[in-house]
């Protein structure tokens, strides 16, 4: 008896849990369209781009770079031995551009700036910072959880560009160095290989990466009530959560990907 | 601006924090919050400016009930009064400068900068703040956060004030200026709500006191009034909360009863 009611109001609590996260989500996505409309300062916007963007970029060029130099070598050595060597162009596309961009970006930016923005909201919630806010008439959510949420998503598409870029161009440099391939040959047999639809798909991908980031990270801040030694359990939680859901959007559009396409 | 409160509760999961708080605080009025350690006077307070929603029972602003109001109406109820938090709540990320200008930059952004620059000279100037503009809160002192948190809370000039603590961590002479400060604002007409044990804010602004103990609400009334009162609990908590150790007639009575005549 003990059992099912633990188990019961575990299920309970997580559907309220749920239900309140997204509500939190619709009120941010409320807030950014005012956001959007209103003009108001961009500042904490313009910095949240800097820290989570360019901030990230020697990380993202260096695994986007090794990556992409792999696949080249390891497509060129062994695809040629069945006969399906044009094939490590799709599958360059395939890997680089529709699947690990978008992921591996969003794995970083989760595990950088998702604990960051966590633990500095959830320190702004103990020093009573947010209610400062409030009290001053400065909604918490459009003028902190905005900001980020649009910083971390654009700066997440952003990123899986330059990522694709280092991965797919980038790359050929680097491989150029060990074998012999033609330029002109690599591009067009690239471009060949690369739809809109791809491009589409990494994009849209990104987006809901960031989007899951952000809101995650600061619905854990937020959820910091008043010790401080709650804040790093926070932002764990926020990371762990951040990418199971990540991993499970991504799952998703790429099963309704090839449902659909 | 008017604020009232008609049975206000606040509970978290099994505790219980407030219960019950009915009271009226007119416009232009001084009450005076008092209660031991804990009784609840911060949420009390945060709960009147509406920062933590109450678990039961209504505020309202000039009879507008404020769990009706949307996000935005709310945003706007909150520019009519200032706050002054218990531990100054500056924003660690901003300048002192920049925590004294947000609410204006963000709420009036098309205000000229050289009125908003006037106005924080003519503030700090006014509390004796003439600490470095540009660094940041960690590098003030206790008292100098709360001397910025309270020119926070008048940067807009808000109709009404809720001040927890303002004299707490201040030396002698910043808070003869708060006093005047206070008292300045109240022959303006400002609502003042202030948690305090301060005796000196006690005897010259007081109008109302309300006394709180383990989030009851125990008195709710003007000094002359609760000067004789006969609530023996009440008594115990008023000499407890000036430190006195005598009786209650002689020193409560010393405290409170010139605040016949407040500025004299």
């Amino acid at each position: 008896m003990v059992l099912i009611e633990r188990i019961g109001k575990r299920a309970f609590e997580t559907g309220r849990g749920f239900s309140y996260a997204m509500g939190f989500f619709f009120l941010i996505l409320r807030e950014s369209f005012f956001y959007i409309r209103q003009r108001k300062s961009r500042r904490v916007l313009t910095f949240q781009i800097l820290f989570t963007a360019v901030e990230a970029l020697p990380v993202i060029a260096i695994l986007s770079l090794g990556l992409g130099a792999i696949i080249i070598i390891q497509g060129v050595a062994l695809l040629p031995q069945f006969g399906q060597g044009q094939l490590v162009y799709t599958i360059l596309i395939t890997v680089i551009t529709r699947e690990l961009g978008p992921i591996l970006t969003a794995f970083i930016i989760a595990a950088r700036s998702g604990t960051a923005i966590a633990t500095e909201l959830g320190n702004m919630v103990v020093s009573h910072e947010i209610e400062a806010y409030m009290a001053n008439g400065i909604s918490p959510i459009s003028y902190l959880v905005v900001p980020r949420f649009l910083g971390v998503t654009i700066s997440l598409v952003l990123l899986n560009v330059y990522f694709n870029i280092f991965g797919l161009l980038g790359s050929y440099f680097v491989t150029a160095l060990l074998a012999t391939i033609d330029f002109r040959d690599y591009f067009t047999n690239l471009l060949n290989a690369l739809t809109v639809v791809d491009v589409m798909v990494s994009l849209l991908k990104s987006a809901v990466s960031g989007a899951i980031i952000s809101t995650v990270a600061t619905y854990y801040g937020f959820k910091v009530e008043q010790a401080s030694t709650e804040v790093p359990v926070m932002a764990i939680k926020s990371v762990g959560q951040g990418f199971i859901l990540l991993i499970t959007a991504n799952a998703f559009l790429t099963v309704m990907y090839y449902l659909w396409l | 601006m008017r604020v009232e409160l008609k049975n206000v509760g606040f509970t978290s999961g099994e505790a219980t924090f407030l219960e019950e708080i009915s009271c009226t605080i007119e416009e232009g009025q001084c009450v005076l919050v008092m209660g031991p350690s804990g009784s609840g006077k911060t949420l009390l307070m945060k709960i009147m400016a509406t920062i933590i929603p109450p678990s039961s029972g209504e505020v309202r602003y000039d009879g507008v009930l404020t769990a009706t109001m949307s996000d935005r109406d709310l945003d706007h109820a909150r520019l009519r009064h200032g706050f002054v938090f218990q531990d100054a709540a500056l924003w660690q990320n901003l300048s002192v400068l920049n925590n004294l200008t947000l609410a204006t930059q963000y709420h009036h952004p098309r205000r000229d900068p050289g009125e908003v620059q006037r106005r924080v000279r003519t503030l700090c100037h006014s509390m004796g703040f003439t600490e470095d503009l540009n660094q940041r809160p960690a590098r003030l002192s206790a008292g100098e956060r709360k001397v910025a948190s309270i020119l926070r809370a008048m940067m807009l000039d808000p109709e009404a004030y809720f001040m927890d603590e303002p004299s707490s961590g201040l030396d002698a002479a910043t808070s003869d200026r708060l006093l005047r400060t206070l008292r300045d604002l109240k022959e303006r007409g400002r609502t003042l709500v202030i948690a305090s044990h301060d005796s000196e804010i006690a005897s010259q602004l007081a109008d109302w006191i309300l006394v709180i103990d383990q989030g009851h609400l125990l008195a709710f009334d003007s000094v002359q009034n609760l000067v004789r009162t006969d609530d023996q609990r009440v008594r115990e908590i008023l000499v407890d909360v000036f430190d006195l150790s005598s009786t209650y007639d002689t020193d409560i009575l010393d405290i409170l009863g010139s605040s016949d005549d407040p500025f004299a």
